[in-house]
């Protein structure tokens, strides 16, 4: 069976469910049962089921419905428990889910990703040997595949919600995923997003991603370490944080760093985490 | 899920939000799921 959900303009929708018997009957079902009128020009959405089924429950939830979580801001994690009626037929096969939603001024939790902790021009303590300012080293040592290795689909959880689904929490699809960079100044700042979404229930296909939690740290905080242990160092941690040939590495320095080291606000003015994790930081 | 779903009729939606600051709202959810009743 396939249905489809279809917006026409100026006029409603049409869902169609269908009894499939053979391969030539869906095929008939899609031709007959579609039928869009008064209008000049029809937009269909990309949902489609494909599960086969006799009849399907459709419930739509939105504002109105009284869901709590549904058209109010979310948080972390934010759970939303949706319930058909009493009255709700059986389930006879895995449901499915559509979520639509936006996100708006998404930013991580840093100012200057060019490694100035507290936002301004130059952080002081990030001058290398030679003198000059920390940025000429950032940009002098910047590597030219930074962008393809920050792609978003690397590290979604900077800058995409995970959907999970079930009193476990199961892990289903992700939303927001564009495949934009997410190092923090070119993070979604100020646009509005928002894409219908579809992920069936359960979902074996969906993508399972890893990324190490050094990672998850805004790129002025690692590089507020660099500068502390450049002090050490020669400046030579500056160079291998911010080229990135092997993003990888660098991250382990730092998780090095975290163990042999003072607290980043021990040495860094302005600087503290934020609860509740002791992960992120936020520069005032 | 879905025996859970077929004594409770619940289904548990849960987001993880991104780090950061910023707004999302959820705006609407449609579930469906087949049934074979005639």
């Amino acid at each position: 069976m396939v249905g489809y959900s279809g917006r026409v303009l100026f006029y409603s929708v049409t869902v169609s469910c269908f009894v499939r018997r053979s391969r030539r009957s869906v095929w008939r079902a899609d031709r007959v049962n579609w039928q869009v009128r008064n209008a000049m020009t029809a937009k269909l959405s990309p949902v489609r089921l494909t599960y086969a089924l006799m009849r399907c429950k459709l419930m739509t939830l939105d504002a109105s419905s009284g869901i709590a979580g549904i058209a109010s801001p979310a948080y972390r994690p934010s759970n939303i428990v949706l319930e058909f009626p009493g009255d709700a037929p059986p389930a006879a096969g895995p449901a499915t889910i559509w979520v639509q939603a936006h996100i708006q001024n998404h930013k991580l939790h840093v100012r200057d990703t060019r490694g100035a902790p507290n936002g301004s021009p130059r952080g002081g303590i990030l001058d290398v040997d030679s003198g000059q300012p920390y940025y000429t080293e950032l940009l002098r040592a910047r590597d030219p595949e930074e962008e393809w290795k920050m792609q978003q689909h690397y590290w979604p959880h900077l800058g995409a919600l995970r959907l999970r689904v079930g009193d476990s929490g199961e892990a289903v699809d992700w939303m927001f995923l564009s495949g934009a960079p997410v190092l923090p100044a070119r993070v979604r700042d100020g646009r509005w997003l928002q894409r219908m979404f579809a992920a069936s229930c359960p979902a074996a296909h969906a993508p399972q991603h890893s990324a190490p939690p050094a990672h998850s740290w805004p790129l002025a905080a690692r590089t507020a370490f660099c500068g502390a242990l450049g002090a050490l160092s020669g400046g030579a941690c500056e160079r291998m944080i911010e080229s990135k040939r092997s993003l990888i590495e660098s991250k382990r320095s730092l998780e090095a760093a975290v163990v042999t080291w003072p607290r980043p606000w021990q040495t860094i003015p302005n600087m503290r985490p934020t609860a509740p994790t002791s992960t992120r930081w936020r520069f005032p | 899920m879905m025996t859970r779903f077929a004594l409770t009729r619940k289904v548990t939606l849960t987001l993880e939000v991104p780090p950061g600051d910023s707004t999302i709202v959820v705006e609407s959810v449609v579930l469906s799921y087949p049934h074979t009743e005639a």
